[in-house]
Order: C-alpha cells, then structure tokens, then sequence
C-alpha cells in the first residue's frame, strides 16, 4: 500500500474520531449538569448515554468512510487537484501518467493534509459541554437545586434517626453521642414466605403479626436506651453489635427512642410510624353456572362450576359448603354437607382455578328438593386465617307431582269443591279416558270428554283468578248460548251440536249460578296511558316472568280444554302436560325457605288469670352507673394549660408532664390518621412532656392545632350557677303571687 | 386695679437695703475725687444698686384677674377648642391630665374648670366635686364602640359576640378568633356609618380562655385585636328523678340520654299496682314512692309522665309543690294528647290549638318532627324553649324559685333512630336545663368597672352570705368589703390590679370560689374605654354651659429681667465712661 493511500487513511480515522469526541463531550456536560443538580449518579450516566446516542446518530460518524474522504479532500484541498482518488487504486491497475500523478498526489499532500482539519463542530460542543459543567458544579456547590431532588431517592439522608438533646444544657455539644448505625428487620409471619426485610427507614411498614427488630448502635457511649410505643416504654437490650429491640406489629402506631448520655443528658429522637397492613380475605368467584339452575326429575341432573380463588398471600383450603333442604312448609329439614373439589388445593398459591362437578342424585336428592351451595376459602394468616365466602347458589329438582290446588288456607277443612281438580289429576283422568274409549260407548265417551273439558276450564278459570281474568267468566258462556245464539265460546262447539241433548250443559248452568251478569265496561279511552292499579290484570301481583309464565299456561289451557271438547283427548294430552309444567315452575318458583325462629311464651296458668292477685309480684331493682367525659379530654385539659403558658408566664410543673403525655397519646390516635397534620405537633408536644420548653410562638401553634382538632361539644344537661339572691326569691314569689 | 407694690422676699429687706445703701456709700467715696460729671454717676450708680436690690427683693403687685380657670386636656381634645379658650382668658391655666396623674394640688387652686377630649377618668370624677367644672366632649372615635359578650359560660355553650363598629374601612374583615388563633366567625364590613355585628362559635374548652376579636384587611394586616376573656366552666352533673306509669320508648331514650352524660337518675315505672320497676344510675339504692320534700329536695329535676302527675297523692302534690316553690325543683311534664286538654290548674299552661302536626326542626326543613296540635298562650311568667333562635320546642313557667317545664314535641326518639342524635341531644339539653334547679353557689361575683386597668380601681361586688367575708388579691393582700345597708349579702370592694392578663380575687373562708377578670392592657379597648368615659363624664358634669369663675385679687411679680438690663446698662456705663 502507498503512502499517499496511508495518508486518505489516517485522514478518515482522524475525522471520525473527532466526531465521537464530540458525542463524548456532550455526554459528559449532560452528565456533569445532572450530576450536579440532582446528585444521583444513575440519572446522569442513562441521560448521558442517551445525549450520546442521540448526538451520535445525527453526526453519523461512521458514514464518513474513504470515499467521503476522498471527496472531502479533493473539494477542499488544492494541491489533491481532484486527484486523491488515485491513491487508493492499487500501482498495478494504473497508467503510468497516472501512476505519475498519483506519486505527485502523494507527495503534495503528505505535508498538506496536515494542515486540513475534518468539517466538525468540536469547538461549539467544547463551549456547550463547559456551560453545563460551570452549572452543574455550580448547582453541587451551592445545593440550590435541592428542592428539584427527587425524596425517594435520597431517603437515606432522610431515613436517619435523628436525636435531640431535651436540656438545652448541651453546652459540650461536642460528646453529644450520635447514631453512628441504625438497623431495622422486618420478618413477615412465617406463612407468607417472604425474605426479611433490612432497611434503614424508621418509618416501618409490616404485616400484621410481623416481628420487626431495631438495632441502634452509637458512637459514645450511652445508657437507658429505651423505645417509646403508642404511650408504653420498652428498654433495648445491649448487644454486642449496639442496642436491640424486637416488637411483634399489632397495630399500627407511632414510636420513638431515648437514651441518656455519660452526663446524664436525655436525648429523644423524632417521632416514626409503624404502619401495620392487614392481610386481606382472599377473593372467591364462581363462574360457569346461573345462580338459579332447575333440573327436572329424571334428567341429568349435575351442575358444574369453576372457582377462581386470589389471595394476597396464599390459601389454605377452600371447600363447597352445600345444604340440602327437604319437604315443604313446617316440614322442611336442611342437612348440611362439605364438599371437596376435584382438584387438589395447593397450600400457599395465590391464585386458584378449582373445577367441580357436582351431581344431584350423590347428595341424595329427590324431586322437590333443593341444593344451595357456597365456597368458602381460608388463607393462612395465623393465629386465625382470614375466612371468605362466595355467594350462593341453587340447584332445584323440580317437583312435579305436588300440583295441589288448595283453596283452604288457614282452615282445618278443605273446602275445595271437587270439580276443580289439579292438572295432574286431568292428565290422569285423560289418559284413563284414553284408555277405557273402547270399553265406553261413544256418547259415553264423548261425555266424559266433555266433563273433562269443563273440569280443564273450571281450572283454567281458577289461576285466571289470579291474573284477575274475572271478565272472562263474564264473557264465558252465558245466556247467549241459551239464546241459541253465536257466541265466543261457543265457537268451540258446533253450533248445532248434535249431542247437546246428550250432554249436560255444565257450562251455561254453572256459570250462570255462579258469576251474576254483569254490564260490559266500557273502555276507558286513558286506559293505555295509566298505571291502573286496581286492575287486577295491571297489579304487580307478580313479578314479571311470573305473570307470562301464568298467562302461557292459561293460554294452553284453552287448548286443553279445546281438544277435550273436539272429543280428542289424545290431543289435548301434551298441552296437559305442557300447562303443568308450566303451573309447576311457578309454584316452585315463589316457594321460599326460612329457618324457623319462633318465640314460644310460657304457659299460661289458668287459674290465675284474672284475679287481680299480685302476691308473687316484687318491685324489679336495677343499678348502673357511667360518668361522662368529653371526648379529647386531655387535649382540652392541654389548651388551657398551653394558655397558661403564653399568657401568665406559668411555670411548668410535675403534673403537667402526665397531662401532656396523656395529650399527646390523644392526637396520636388523630396523627395515624392524618400524620402530615398533625406528626410536628405532637412531636412538640412530645417534648413538652419532657420538660422542654419553648417559645411563646410555638406554643400558640400548638394550641392552634389542638383547638382546630377539637370535634363538636356534645350537648349535656347540666346545671347553672346562681346565688341565692334574697331579692331574687322575693321578686320572683311575687311573680307567682300576682298571676 | 393696681395697688401698692408689695416685696415677695420682705422678710430680709432691711439687710438688703442696709447692704445697698452701704454699697452705694462706698461708690461715692470712692468716687468723690474726681469731680467731672460726678453727680450723673452717682445717679446711675443709685439706679444700678437699686435694680440689684429690686432683683433680690422682688417686687409685685397685686391685680384683680378672673383667676383660677382651668382647661384640663384628656385624650382626644380639639386644639380648636383650646385656642379659643385661651383667647377669652389669657390667665387659663392648661392642665394636661395624661401626663400630670395627681391633679388633686392643681385642681385645688382653681375656682373652675373646663374639660375637653373624651373625659377624665371615671375614678377620677370625684375630685371635681368642688370645683364647678364644665365639660365639653370630644366627638365620637371611629372604630369599636359597643362591645357585648358574656364573660362566663359553661363548656358547649356560644359565645356571642356583639357590638358597634363606627365607619369601618369598607371591606376589612372582623374575626372571631380562639386562643390559638383559628378563625372561628368572621363578616367583612359594608359601606355602612355604623356597622352591627354578631358572631359566634362553640366554647369547647374549660378555663380561662382569652378569644380575640381581630379587624383584618384582605392583605392579612391586622388593625384591631380586641381581647375577649371567657371563664368557661363545666356543667355539673343533674340529679333526675323519672316517674312513668308505664315504660315508653321516649322515656328509655330520654333515660339512656340523661345516663350517657353522667347524670344521676332514679327512674319509676309503674308495674302493677303498688309494684314498681326501680332502676338507679349512678345513684345508691333509694326506692322512692311518695313524695316528700326531703325527698324531692335531693333532686334537681322531676320528669313525670301526664298520667302520673294525675295520679299523684295530694300530699306528694303538695310536697312538689313546695318543693318547686321553695327550692328552685324543676318539674318536666312528659305530655300525651290528653294534657293539652286539662285545665290550666292541673296543667300549668294554657294551650291554644294549632293544627299543626309536624315542625321543621331547622331552617331547611330536612329534619322534621311530630308535634301535638297545640301551642302554648302566652302569659307573664311563661317562657318559651327553643331549640335555636326559630324553633320553639316547649315552655317554661315560673313557680316561686323553681319552674315547670312542658314540651308539644311528640315521639322525640324517632330523631335518634333517624340519625339526628346531636338534634335530639340539642332538644332535650335545652328542655332538662330551662328547668334544672340552679346550683346555688355559695358567694357569687360581679364586676362593676367594666375594663379594668393596670393600677386603676377596680369595683367589684360580692354576694356572698358569710358574716364578714374576707378578700383576697393574688398577691395575697386583703381588701375591706363595703356592707350594702338593704341586702346583707351583698358586698362591695376596690382592688388594684398589679399586671395585665388574668387575675383573681379568693374568698379566705371558700377556696373554691375564685373570681377571674382579665386586666387589659392600655392600649386595649381604647375605644370602647373613652366612650364610656365620655358617658361618664356628661352623666358627671350633665350641662355643656360655660362656668365663669370668680375675679380673684392676686400678686403679680414684675418681670426681673428689667431690673437685670437697668443694671447691666447701669454698671456698662460706669465701667466704660473713665476709658473713653
């Protein structure tokens, strides 16, 4: 390789490399600047790299390879004479006048190329990066960018116990003792597995029943360490690592410590919170099934459900609880079971997916009854797991053979006229017609048919009571018929029926007895536009689904009955069927359990009803007693003392450390609440339990605070003062002596 | 007018004259040789000793002069006022009375005074007594002029604070502050000549509380703070006695309220007849049946159902009656539909029928209530209840020293189950205290100077039904009490407080009874102290008409420094004549 080749080589290296100390140069201001102002290391280096990325993909240094090069010389250099290209072809491939004026090349720029610098922009990202660090070491000189820093990440200067001296006697401030470590674990419950925690944040943050340990050691030494908690006083044990305590985290609270220097000064630290968080009930969800599934006898009757189970720090066991109920009415009886899931459950998982199938048939249930079901899910938490429950859900067998219309209510004796039988009974009655038709004559036959018919309306007519279809036994046969005239129902029949002298005409002649005529109504043009509650048809008897429900099977009544009438009981069979099943679900559907409560009195002695005599009767004497304290009772007690204080120069007396140690205990139950409110003053307050005083000033914001806290009076009754004024009673008897 | 001149230090004149003439024998012959112009220096030298001798004799005279007027200038005076006095009498002696405190030796050489600005001084009146004094006040200060609170309250009561503000700065604020300085009520003033304001809050702490009365601008610059001391104490617990003829749940409400503030009850239902349900709270065991003044004496309140009432013996009527009459019992009726339809000799009231059956419990009708269709007539001694300023909830009468309470609220306890405790709280508060029994303290104490000062007199009265009382300062010096002649138990004295703020004044006999007033400081209550002094002072003085005072002869000295330049030129002329 030539010389001059060398050269184009060095050249491009040359200009590359300013270009990446440009990006470098940035970089480094960027991270300078950060450097400075915020004092976190790990910011400025992921800024800088960023800044350095960014700079590098606009100055693109790589692109400038040799054939920029060369073109870059040939515009700028005078002595290439558009020629520097020739350097790069090997000696071989060239003429000889070319190989001339390559040796020329060569030879010219060698001492030129010197001189020609690379197009950069190294002095502007010099001037750049010098203004960022002028600034950044500005702003770490004078620390004025320290309300931009971030508090979470320098907590460590923050987390420190800091201690105070309570007798501002501290004239040695130099043997002033200081923490020289503090150390905090916290060990979670064993259940939930999970790693101790080591920190150096007194501000603690546990799960309940956690056993959280402070080590503390000094630099000095010091004597009577002891910690204050939620009002109660527990001395650190001396190890040889520094002063120990280990608290189990009941409840949440705030804490301090105190210890005593060689010269018996106090010191007392800053108040921090234990903050103890609660392992939550775990989650349960069913899915898969409606809450109300129906299974009619016979049919496969078994639901299937999945469970979905979270619990923030595992599960014990979960189950199906599922109760049984027989019989109706005062008879039912209820048997409890627990049932497992298929699927085994992993002790400790957070989150579960349990499948069960459950049959029907294996619980031993039979038409009628009815299987409610929940699943109830333990987590591990201990002393007592945290216990859950889902909703319930029903599973019903429906009952269809206890179709018993009853009108007898509350009497002993059922009333009931016989012609209305149950739909069951029609259905069997039909089928026994069915039958005995070739035993039977055909007018025999046609009879009983007809009979059946009537009996199917005399039923239709019954639930239509309930859907408030009175019209219809208005407009139910009638004198019309007598009348021989056409008529709505008669239509069933034919006109000029040629058994009607066979049959007994039950429906004209019943339903005259029964029903009086009544004037057809007319109709009320607002009937569409009111909520008419005294139609019976309108009345929200029943929910809705019931009341289609009924008029479905009203409907299929009507062919029943039709069929029965056309002497077609084979046809009118299913609808039979059809209308009972439908008269079933509604039944069962209004049918609601309750457990029996009842309160039974006692028996009644007859025979001393009545006299008047109280011989047994004593006088009932009872006692109790409850005094009655405003609420915040120290903390009103600390105002006026704290008044006390400011404005008559009192002296700070024994008694006063208890009333504001009470009082601080006060607003510690307000300060986990609200601690940014009111963490400062009890602090100060704090300190004025320990006989340090301060100014004036403080002192009202204390008593500020204290008195902004202070809920409503509660009213009480009490009695005023007066005095016994001579002329007083007498102006006021004569009040009374003139009206 | 003029008469003979009359020497002020006659009493060494014949030394002085004999050392005069003696001196001016010595100048003759001292000067007797030389003869040119010998009898003109003789002359001067006479004229020279003479003023010299003038001066140490000190001539005067005696003059007919409207003597003895004075303008006495207190705070606040026109200097207008004072000049044109001045030009009418150019003798008018000018007393200032902030700086010279003992006006007692100047007011005693004055025949009459004139007093201007907002007055002298109550304390201070009695010194003019002799002196036929005219005052001519100064006109009304801007600012606070009427200030009214009460200074002594029980824990849970307001305190309400009302006044007169003149020409306030249109949109100021006045607050209402607590001790700690939160903010409690406030207004901001309108563009009114006077504006009247009241405002008020919850005293929610016992003791000596100083509340401040602040005028503020919207910048938070602060123009007035007004002290507003309040003795706050506890409400003592009542002794109830509860007579029911069958248990109602208005009754268990109103028990189990009476208990949960401590108070002592005795409840009596009725359970059959002559068999009763006794329940004592906080209270010893004491089955009480009929009642007895002994018995009716322990307690501060009785509430009876209507039919109880009724069914009372005419002696147990009797022994209430008294009770009531004579130791201040209060007696609650519990009312059912049939009470508003007794007699008014058998119910105490007079009712009239309202028809209404339902009453708005507050202001936006959210809370509601049954009531009886009745509502109380009203009469001399009958007082209604209220719950707050609108609402009356029951009435009161007076009988002898005690009092009869009534209510036309029905079914009370529906607000509790409603959710409105603190409402039923209010109601039954303010029924059971319109007529407990007053706890009869043994001394009780009034202020009679109405802003006290550091060193000024402060008149207190004492009703206390000790023999002799005796008082005591806080710095433990006893002051002579002042017996009134009508009312024995009435006592006056003059205490001189030492210090600004709190102090107190203690019975020797009754360590309990400590009276607490407040000190202000001289430049609290400026205002409100000079219009009342200016009261003070025209209610003193009454006419505004100029007094004359009597022409009075007195001395009057000739001026010395005549003397003093007659003799200066005198003796320059001697001493300069031989030199030239």
């Amino acid at each position: 390789m030539g010389l001059g080749k060398e050269l184009l080589y060095k050249f491009k290296n040359r200009w590359q490399l300013i270009l990446y100390a440009e990006v470098l140069i940035y970089a480094i201001g960027v991270f300078a600047l950060l450097y400075g102002v915020f004092l976190n290391s790990v910011l400025a280096i992921i800024s800088a790299l960023v800044v350095g990325v960014i700079v590098t993909f606009a100055k693109q240094p790589w692109t400038k390879d040799i054939n920029t090069t060369v073109g870059f010389i040939d515009a700028n250099l005078k002595e290439a004479t558009y020629s520097s290209g020739l350097l790069l072809v090997s000696d071989q491939e060239l003429t000889s006048l070319s190989k001339l004026q390559q040796y020329n090349v060569s030879q010219e720029i060698k001492s030129k190329l010197q001189t020609l610098t690379p197009p950069n922009t190294i002095r502007r990202a010099l001037l750049v990066s010098c203004l960022l660090i002028i600034i950044g070491g500005l702003g770490y000189k004078t620390n004025v960018f320290k309300g931009f820093s971030n508090p979470l990440l320098n907590a460590k200067e923050k987390s420190k116990i800091i201690f105070t001296p309570i007798d501002s006697v501290s004239k040695n401030a130099v043997l002033k003792p200081e923490l020289s470590s503090q150390k905090i674990t916290i060990i979670a419950p064993n259940y939930v597995r999970v790693a101790k925690i080591t920190t150096e944040n007194p501000n603690v943050k546990a799960l309940v029943n956690s056993s959280v340990s402070w080590e503390l050691s000094f630099d000095k030494k010091v004597s009577e360490v002891v910690m204050e908690v939620n009002g109660k006083t527990q001395p650190l044990e001396l190890t040889e690592e520094g002063y120990y305590i280990k608290l189990q985290v009941k409840e949440s609270g705030i804490y301090n410590f105190r210890f005593k220097d060689l010269n018996r000064n106090t010191y007392l630290s800053d108040l921090y919170s234990i903050e103890a968080v609660e392992d939550e009930a775990p989650k349960v969800e069913i899915s898969g099934i409606p809450q109300y599934s129906y299974f009619d006898f016979g049919q496969e009757n078994q639901i299937q459900f999945t469970t979905s189970l979270i619990d923030d720090y595992g599960i014990d066991d979960a189950y199906i609880i599922a109760t049984v109920s027989k019989g109706t009415g005062e008879s039912v009886k209820f048997r409890e079971e627990k049932i497992s899931f298929n699927n085994e459950i992993k002790k400790g998982a957070k989150q579960l997916q349990l499948g069960k199938k459950i049959r029907l048939n294996d619980l031993k249930m039979e038409m009628g009854d009815e299987l409610y079901f929940y699943v109830e899910v333990f987590d591990q938490k201990q002393p007592k797991p945290n216990r859950s429950r889902s909703e319930t859900f029903f599973a019903v067998i429906k009952d269809t053979s206890t179709n018993l219309f009853a009108v007898e209510g509350a009497l002993g004796v059922d009333q009931m006229p016989d012609y209305f039988r149950s739909q069951r009974q029609l259905i069997i009655d039909t089928e026994k017609l069915i039958k005995e038709r070739s035993k039977l004559t055909k007018e025999d036959f046609k009879f009983k048919s007809n009979e059946l018919g009537f009996d199917q309306k005399a039923l239709r007519l019954k639930y239509g009571q309930f859907m408030g279809d009175e019209s219809e036994m208005d407009v139910a046969p009638n004198e019309m018929e007598n009348e021989k005239d056409h008529d709505q129902e008669s239509e069933n029949h034919e006109d000029d029926d040629p058994l009607e002298k066979y049959t007994h005409d039950h429906d004209g002649a019943n339903e005259q007895h029964l029903v009086p005529e009544k004037a057809e109504e007319k109709e009320d043009p607002l009937h569409d536009y009111i909520h008419n509650h005294s139609d019976p048809e309108e009345a929200t008897l029943f929910e809705e689904s019931l009341k289609t429900k009924l008029r479905k099977a009203l409907n299929i009544m009507w062919d029943a009955e039709l069929h029965l009438r056309l002497y077609n009981p084979e046809k009118s069979l299913p609808y039979q069927y059809q209308a009972l099943k439908l008269i079933q679900e509604i039944k069962n559907s209004a049918r609601i359990y309750v457990h029996r409560i009842g309160f039974d009195p006692p028996p009644i002695k007859e025979d001393k009803r009545l006299t008047g005599d109280i011989k047994g009767i004593k006088n009932y004497q009872k006692t109790a007693s409850n005094s009655f304290e405003q609420e915040f009772v120290n903390i009103r007690k600390a105002i006026v003392r704290l008044d006390d204080f400011i404005n008559t120069n009192g002296n700070y007396e024994k008694s006063d450390a208890i009333l504001f140690q009470m009082a601080g205990n006060e607003l510690a139950l307000k300060a986990i609440e609200e601690p940014g409110k009111y963490l400062t003053t009890l602090q100060k307050i704090k300190t004025i339990s320990e006989n340090k005083m301060h100014s004036k000033l403080e002192y009202n914001a204390i008593q500020k605070v204290l008195l902004a806290l202070l809920p409503e009076t509660e009213k009480k009754p009490g009695s005023k003062q007066d005095f016994k004024n001579t002329i007083n009673s007498l102006f006021l008897n004569k009040l009374t002596g003139y009206e | 007018m003029n008469s003979a001149i009359v020497f002020i230090n006659s009493n060494f004149y014949p030394i002085i004259i004999g050392a005069a003439l003696l001196l001016w024998i010595i100048f003759i012959w001292k000067e007797w040789p030389n003869k040119d112009g010998l009898w003109l220096r003789v002359l001067v030298s006479f004229i020279s000793i003479l003023s010299l001798m003038c001066i140490a004799i000190k001539p005067a005279y005696e003059k007919d002069i409207s003597e003895g007027q004075g303008v006495i200038l207190t705070d606040g005076f026109q200097s207008e006022l004072l000049d044109s006095l001045k030009a009418s009498n150019k003798e008018i002696i000018v007393v200032d009375y902030n700086t010279q405190k003992n006006i007692h030796q100047t007011l005693d050489s004055l025949k009459s005074a004139v007093i201007l600005g907002y007055g002298v001084a109550s304390y201070d009146l009695w010194q003019f007594d002799s002196l036929p004094t005219t005052y001519l006040p100064a006109p009304p200060q801007d600012g606070l002029t009427k200030l009214q609170y009460s200074n002594t309250a029980l824990v849970g009561e307001d305190i309400v604070v009302n006044g007169e503000y003149r020409n306030p700065k249109t949109g100021n604020f006045l607050i209402l502050a607590d001790p700690g300085g939160n903010t409690l009520d406030s207004l901001r003033f309108k563009n009114e000549k006077i504006q009247n304001f009241s405002l008020k809050s919850e005293l929610k702490v016992t003791g000596n509380l100083v509340y401040n009365l602040i005028e503020k601008d919207s910048t938070g610059n602060v123009f007035l703070k007004e002290p507003l001391p309040v003795v706050v104490s506890e409400k003592s617990a009542l002794r109830i006695l509860i007579i029911n003829t069958y248990p109602t749940f208005e009754s268990k409400y109103l028990k189990n309220f009476l208990l949960s503030r401590g108070n002592e009850l005795i409840v009596r239902n009725q359970l059959t007849k002559e068999r009763y349900k006794f329940e004592y709270y906080n209270t010893p065991k004491t089955p009480i049946y009929g009642f007895t003044l002994d018995v009716l004496q322990q307690f501060d309140a009785v509430i009876m159902d209507v039919d109880a009432f009724q069914s009372l013996s005419s002696t147990s009527k009797n022994s209430l009656e008294k009770a009531i009459g004579e130791t201040g019992l209060g007696l609650f009726i519990q009312p059912s539909a049939t009470y508003f339809k007794l007699p008014e000799s058998k119910s105490f009231f007079k009712f009239q029928y309202d028809a209404k059956t339902k009453i708005n419990l507050d202001q936006n009708s959210s809370i509601t209530l049954d009531k009886l269709p009745y509502d109380f007539e009203k009469s001399s001694n009958v007082l209604p209840i209220f719950l707050h300023s609108e609402v009356k909830i029951g009435a009161t009468k007076f009988i002898g020293l005690g009092k009869v309470a009534t209510t036309n609220l029905a079914d009370t306890y529906e607000l509790v189950l409603k959710g409105e405790k603190s409402t039923y709280n209010k109601i039954w508060t303010n029924l059971i205290e319109a007529i407990a029994k007053k706890n009869l303290a043994n001394s009780t104490w009034e202020a009679t100077t109405a802003y006290p000062g550091v060193n000024e007199p402060f008149n207190f009265e004492l009703y206390n039904s000790d023999e002799n009382p005796s008082v005591f300062t806080n710095y433990k010096s006893e002051i002579p009490l002042l017996q009134d002649i009508h009312v024995k138990s009435k006592w006056e004295g003059v205490s001189y407080p030492r210090t600004t703020g709190w102090n107190q004044l203690k019975i020797e006999s009754d360590s309990i009874s400590v009276f607490n007033y407040f000190v202000f400081d001289s430049l609290q209550r400026v205002t409100l102290r000079n219009h009342l002094k200016t009261k003070a002072n025209l209610n003193y003085f009454g006419s505004q008409k100029l007094i004359e005072s009597p022409k009075v002869k007195r001395l009057k000295q000739l001026p010395l420094v005549w003397f003093y330049i007659t003799f200066l030129l005198g003796i320059g002329y001697l001493w300069l004549k031989p030199k030239l």
